[in-house]
């Protein structure tokens, strides 16, 4: 679009942190009714780890490793609104990253 | 036309030009009104009365509940009546009056002269009370809608709901939520782009953040609403068998759009309450708020979690342990954010000298009941404890305490706190203590009962129960202390009443507040401020007492008059530095002409008479291309003076107005309405029983690829226009040419590749999201041949190229979404053959 002002953005490090959070949301959840639907929790890689569950945890993983990498941007910002608002969400969002998910190393999936 | 405004020797003089320029003129021309003031009244007054009806039937309920086998309503009408108090309670009382006060206080607030579009607002208005007028003549004539307030299916499916009740419901509600859409991008618009110079966004006073995560929830949430109704009304009226197990649906489709919707919806109603709260805590306390930087924080991730937690609505659907620990886990951590603002606002008042008065009592019952709402709803978020209480009395119990705890008792502390500001009187003590008690003590003897007779198992929509239950009489105690409570309630309408007629009167500013909207004349003059204030800190701790007098003498930005427009300043979002003067609309009937003939499509569908719908489509569209005359220029001003020495753009010239952050801001409303769609379909292949489908179809690549090659056509062209401004002719036609044939490929495809839709979910679901693609081509088509007859018409010019941009976006977003959509039907048909295995 054309006509971004040429401020310092204020909304992405505000809204970075969750909107990771929900597309995994989304992701994870979508992920998981496929994959059941799909049969994937019936083979077994390791003893006790199925196809699924492998990848609904490096899943959950890459979300994690995304949103750290947020909070670790953030932190090399000028101090002021953006940062500290931004840090708040942001930690909030990776707390809620942990929270929310860790289910999927252990639950049952199906 | 003059660039330069023309000065006015004194404050009556400057009042007198201005009014004559804004304000709304007597008799027929009230029905033209569009601007904030009047509009937020109405809004304000009409969900007041849909208050008062919802709260008539709460009393009708109560008054059956009473006794054990009351023979005073039988179950159809009781189930009418009190999925007729849910839905008018949700749709047509809260929502529109909060909207009500955010189009009547955030341009006072931010240090505008009125909304982004009011044209919009007015537009908005008239749908409202049009589609809730449809929805009460319903329950007058006896066919309202009956299947609860969720309207779950197959309960509000054609088989068991054969009447017009449930259309009643859905096609009614759609018609007030495109309030609820028009309110969403206005209130986005306006808080982001018309702010007082100076305001950045760190310095908005906190109504206008909560307010701005209000309206971005609202942006996101209601369009699975929407979808939800308009799949289901298809279902209903032409078969197309979205929640249909037999054929390939599930009702669990709806459950899943409704609760999308359903669940951010409580939040949508809490944050504004809070934002009052927010509000009026650190002025009684006579000391800022404690932890703005927080709260912002707290807002915005309370929006993201609340989007999170929709299936803690259906744990008793069976659903696997995983995504429940998903879903309980986010029920669990929004109670956090709310939390934080909960201790923000004891902070703040024991940081200061709490003053009492009237608001405050009800900021206090606001306190004791919304916190017994969170608790009991901290029960409810355990799991094994949902499947115990589920859909007994508890759960409604505890679903008022949160609703008239976060809801009602905020605004009632709100009228109390702004009926000066509108009426220009305070209150006078006499009444409003004894009504605060009533309706606290009455509300707390209603439905603190309710959880015992939900614990005791007593199940929640029944119109009777067994005599020897034992719950008899704790239901007649209730239903005691629900009359109570609407004695109160009628205490505190008269007292409001009284207060605006016999109130003492005041100079300025009654509560001592530091935001902009106390430093108005009261009530306020329809332009508001004579002059806009320059902010140089955050603006919930200025001075309206001087700052009101300056503005009356026209100190400050825009003090004198040009052109008889209604100037308004709009600024750089972040920074909030002037970089344009927005010109807005002037009163017109267009928006109550438009408002009935969309009312009017509505009725065609609801009566079924199916060949006028496109007949009234037509006409919607007609008068809403009648709106544009009025904007944009037809010659290069360059910059205008605004005062203090500085100059700012028309906004027809300016980089970043207005209406292109709407289209940015209603595509990403429409984009949800698609993305959910895609989701139900594949939703609907992981699920729903009878799949795959005997016939699958899908494929047909000519035409897929012409109408691929149209969009991008189309798309190719919608920039090149931009950049060609006044020569943009050519390039349009193209585009024009583009869109016919991506409309032709779209139709070959429907009619080659798609499988009878009423015979599968499938199929359905394939014409669904090509009827999508369809509508976005045809409007593209529209709005090629608009940016023609502008061009022509002289409004572009290399400055003034918004109507293309606009434009752009449209043909941008079109050719994305039409492009997925012409795969959609082989990656489903591809999906169905493969993942047939269980
Ligand atoms: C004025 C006092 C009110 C009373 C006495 C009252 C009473 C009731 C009762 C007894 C029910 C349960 C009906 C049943 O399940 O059989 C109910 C349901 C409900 N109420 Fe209220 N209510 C009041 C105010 C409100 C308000 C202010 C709201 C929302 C802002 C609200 C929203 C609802 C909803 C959503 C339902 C569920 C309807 C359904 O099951 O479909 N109520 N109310
Ligand atoms: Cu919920």
């Amino acid at each position: 679009m054309s006509g971004r002002p040429a401020s310092r953005p204020v909304f992405l490090p505000i809204l970075a942190a969750f909107t990771i959070w929900a597309v995994g949301f989304l992701a994870l959840y979508g992920l998981q009714a496929t994959g059941c639907r799909l049969g994937w929790q019936d083979a077994e890689l390791l003893p006790g780890v199925t196809h699924l569950r492998l990848a609904l945890c490096l899943l959950l993983a890459g979300l994690a490793a995304a949103v750290v990498a947020v909070v670790l941007r953030l932190r090399r910002l000028p101090a002021g609104f953006a940062r500290t608002v931004g840090l708040a969400v942001s930690l909030a969002a990776a707390a809620s990253t942990l929270f929310s998910f860790s289910g999927v190393f252990w639950l049952s999936l199906c | 036309m003059s660039n330069e405004p023309e000065r006015h020797p004194n404050a009556i003089h400057r009042h007198r030009a201005l009014d004559a320029i804004w304000a709304t003129g007597p008799g027929l021309q009230r029905l033209a009104a569009v601007n904030h003031n009047v509009i937020g009244k109405r809004f304000m007054l009409t969900a007041l009365v849909f208050f008062f009806i919802g709260g008539v039937l709460a009393m009708l309920i109560r008054t059956q509940l009473a006794s054990a086998q009351s023979p005073f309503l039988d179950p159809g009408v009781y189930a009418q009546v009190f999925t007729m108090h849910g839905t008018i309670m949700m749709f047509l009382f809260a929502i529109p009056f909060f909207e009500g006060m955010a189009i009547y206080l955030l341009p006072k607030m931010l240090g505008a002269r009125d909304l982004a579009f009011p044209r919009m607002s007015a537009y908005g208005f008239w749908c409202y009370l049009f589609g809730g007028g449809i929805v009460v003549a319903a329950l007058v004539g006896g066919v309202a809608p009956d299947s609860g307030w969720f309207m779950y299916t197959p309960l509000s499916s054609r088989l068991y709901t054969p009447g017009i009740n449930a259309d009643v419901w859905l096609l009614g509600i759609t018609f007030v939520e495109i309030s609820a859409m028009t309110a969403a991008v206005e209130i986005l618009v306006t808080v982001l782009k018309l702010r007082a110079p100076g305001m950045s966004l760190d310095r908005m006073p906190i109504f206008a953040w909560y307010m701005l995560v209000v309206a971005g929830m609202m942006l996101i949430g209601f369009p699975p609403l929407i979808l939800g109704s308009i799949l289901l009304e298809a279902e209903r009226a032409f078969g197309l068998p979205f929640f249909d197990p037999t054929r390939g649906g599930d009702p669990l489709l709806w459950q899943h759009l409704f609760w999308l919707f359903g669940h951010p919806e409580v939040y949508i109603i809490f944050l504004p309450a809070a934002g009052v709260l927010s509000t009026l805590v650190p002025v009684f306390a006579g000391t800022p708020l404690a932890g703005y930087r927080v709260v912002v924080a707290a807002i915005v991730s309370m929006a993201f979690l609340s989007f999170g937690l929709w299936v803690h609505h259906m744990y008793a659907a069976g659903i696997p342990h995983v995504a429940l620990s998903f879903f309980s886990a986010a029920s669990a951590l929004v109670a956090v954010p709310t939390a934080v603002q909960i201790f923000a606002w004891l902070g703040t008042l024991a940081h200061g000298r709490p003053r009492f008065s009237v608001p405050m009592l009800h900021v206090f019952g606001f306190f004791t009941v919304f916190v017994i709402g969170g608790l009991t709803g901290v029960m409810l978020a355990m799991v094994p404890f949902d499947w115990q209480a589920h859909d007994t009395h508890f759960v409604v119990a505890h679903l008022h305490y949160v609703l008239v705890g976060g809801f009602v008792f905020p605004m009632m502390a709100a009228a109390y706190y702004w009926l000066p500001h509108l009426t220009g009187r305070q209150p006078v003590h006499h009444l409003s203590k004894i009504a605060f008690w009533m309706v606290f003590a009455g509300f707390n003897l209603t439905f603190f009962l309710m959880h015992l007779t939900g614990l005791r198992g007593m199940p929640r929509r029944v119109h009777s129960y067994p005599a020897d239950a034992g719950w008899e009489a704790l239901n007649y105690l209730s239903s005691v202390g629900s009359f109570v409570m609407a004695m109160g309630f009628a205490l505190v309408a008269l007292d409001l009443l009284l207060i605006a007629r016999f109130g003492r009167a005041f100079r300025r500013n009654p509560w001592k507040a530091g935001t902009l909207e106390w430093a108005m004349p009261t009530p306020p003059t329809a332009y508001g401020f004579a002059a806009l204030p320059a902010i140089d800190r955050r603006a919930d701790t200025l001075d309206p007492d001087r700052i009101g007098p300056e503005l009356a003498a026209g100190r400050g930005y825009l003090g004198g008059t040009r052109n008889g427009w209604m100037e308004t300043l709009g600024v750089d979002m972040a920074t909030g530095r002037p970089d344009q003067v927005v010109v807005l609309p002037r009163p017109t009937h267009l928006p109550l002409a438009t408002a009935l003939a969309t009312g009017g499509f509505f009725l065609a569908l609801l009566f079924k008479v199916y060949w006028a719908a496109p007949l009234f489509a037509a006409v919607v569209l007609a008068l809403f291309l009648r709106w544009t005359p009025q904007t944009g220029l037809t010659a290069d001003l360059g910059p205008l003076p605004i005062g203090r020495g500085e100059e700012a753009p028309h906004h027809a010239e300016a980089e970043a107005p207005p209406s292109q952050w709407a289209m940015v801001f209603t595509l990403a409303a429409d984009g949800t309405l698609y993305v959910s769609l895609l989701f139900g379909a594949f939703f609907l292949w992981l699920s729903a029983p009878n799949w795959p489908p005997e016939q699958l179809g899908g494929t047909a690549y000519p035409a897929q690829a012409l109408g691929m090659l149209g969009l991008l056509l189309a798309a190719g062209m919608g920039r090149r226009a931009v950049r060609k401004a006044a020569g943009a002719v050519p390039a349009l036609t193209a585009g024009a040419l583009g869109y016919a044939a991506a409309l032709a490929g779209i139709a070959w495809m429907a009619w080659t590749a798609l499988p009878d839709p009423t015979a599968h979910a499938a199929a359905a679901s394939m014409a669904a999201v090509l009827a999508y693609a369809g509508l976005h081509a045809g409007i593209g088509l529209v709005l090629a041949l608009y940016g023609i007859h502008r061009v022509r018409r002289g409004f572009v010019s290399p400055r003034r190229t918004l109507d293309l941009r606009i434009g752009r976006l449209w043909h941008d977003y079109t050719a994305v979404a039409g492009g997925v959509a012409l795969a959609f039907p082989s990656l489903l048909a591809t999906l169905a053959r493969h993942g047939a295995v269980p």
